[in-house]
């Protein structure tokens, strides 16, 4: 028996218009500032003291540095604009828009070994996605419950849908019937034909005892 | 090739000792359960006699087995007769026929039952012939000038009949 229980579906919740202020500011301002940043720390690298040819760890790892971020800093703008027009048609990409933000920085800083410099720039980003996150695990709870909710409805209307065409379709009774038959017909057919196999091997072996020859075969049947 | 393929036809052609086996088996499980019915019913209406304090001169239990042997009897003539199968060779696809390819005709059938009591109480090597003949016939099935058939097509795919045969073709050739 189908209730009609829409009432008990659970709606999605508003999206919070703050939280949304807030992510604008941390892309706009928080990475803007974390872009300039490290665009300061970039041209000190490139100004920096470094032999291009040196075997020194140190100058080795400034070197490396200064060119994982000039190729970050030089690719960024159209990282952004990729991004965006991407994830124009995404459902949350602001939040995409900030994990890319924090990686790519928190990257950088690993691998320049400036992540001190660079925490003042990163946190914010880092607290602000958190808190995305935690807002679309919200929404994907209640989503989820409303997609068990609605999937209960559907399941039933189309079982409810196929016993009732199961029941009035003729043709689909007569393929049942013809496949229950079909299953025990053929394993009548299978007992018929070891019979018939055991039926000759029975008679070569008494034969063969008795010194009798082999039955000779009698003509065939004629088939239409 | 075109031999392979005759003789890979199974309908038509005498059936052998394990199939008829089978089928006899079977019908005597048939008859058995239909003779327990009867005497369970035959032994409920004495007992409701008794109950009514009716004391007719002969039990009903009495005359059923004395019905016994006509009730098996009916069995098989009437199968033969009628359509040429009984339960167990229906199952099994097997088909008593006469020389015209017919079922056989109640005096045929008849005979062929005295036959299976003949064979029977000569301890049984009258059904056991059907191994040795040429022509796969009981002693019952000479008596009544009957064979009994495959009545039905093998499978396209009957793997077990096949490679039977095919081994069995190969050897008649080598003979």
């Amino acid at each position: 028996m189908m209730t009609d229980s829409t009432d008990a579906i659970p709606q999605l919740p508003e999206a919070d218009p703050e939280l949304h202020k807030t992510l604008v500011r941390v892309i706009s301002g928080g990475v803007g500032e974390a872009i300039d940043r490290l665009k300061d720390l970039a041209s000190e690298l490139e100004s920096a003291d470094a032999d291009p040819e040196s075997t020194d760890p140190v100058a080795l790892t400034t070197n490396q540095a200064a060119m994982i971020v000039v190729g970050f800093l030089s690719e960024w703008p159209e990282q952004i604009a990729a991004l965006r027009e991407t994830t124009q048609s995404m459902t949350y990409p602001i939040g995409q828009l900030l994990g890319v933000a924090y990686r790519t920085v928190a990257a950088v800083a690993e691998a320049t070994g400036i992540a001190g410099v660079v925490a003042s720039i990163t946190e914010p980003t880092r607290v602000a996605l958190a808190e995305e996150l935690e807002r679309l695990a919200n929404v994907g709870t209640a989503e989820y419950a409303r997609g068990r909710v609605l999937s209960v409805h559907a399941f039933e209307r189309s079982i409810d849908g196929i016993v009732g065409y199961l029941g009035d379709s003729d043709e689909v009774g007569e393929l049942v019937r013809e496949q229950t038959l079909g299953i025990t017909g053929a394993a009548v057919q299978e007992i018929r034909e070891t019979g018939a196999a055991a039926d000759g091997l029975t008679e070569g072996i008494f034969r063969k005892m008795l010194g009798r020859d082999r039955r000779p075969l009698p003509p065939a049947p004629v088939v239409e | 090739m075109a031999r392979d393929k005759q003789f890979h036809v199974l309908q038509g052609r005498t059936a052998g000792f394990v199939t008829r086996l089978i089928a006899y088996t079977i019908d005597l499980a048939v008859v058995a359960g239909v003779l327990s019915v009867g005497g369970w019913l035959a032994v409920l209406v004495d007992t409701v006699f008794e109950k009514m304090g009716l004391d007719p001169s002969i039990d009903v239990s009495t005359i059923y087995v004395f019905t016994i042997p006509w009730i098996i009897a009916m069995y098989f003539v009437a199968f033969w007769a009628l359509t040429g199968r009984t339960i167990g060779k229906w199952f099994m696809g097997l088909k008593v026929v006469g020389h015209d390819g017919q079922s056989p005709s109640i005096g045929r059938s008849f005979i062929r039952l005295i036959g299976y009591a003949l064979s029977a109480l000569a301890f049984w090597i009258g059904y056991a012939w059907v191994i040795i003949d040429d022509e796969r016939q009981g002693w019952h099935d000479h008596m009544a000038k009957t064979w009994v058939v495959y009545d039905y097509e093998r499978r396209k795919g009957g793997e077990i009949y096949a490679s039977f045969l095919e081994r069995e073709s190969r050897s008649t050739e080598a003979d």
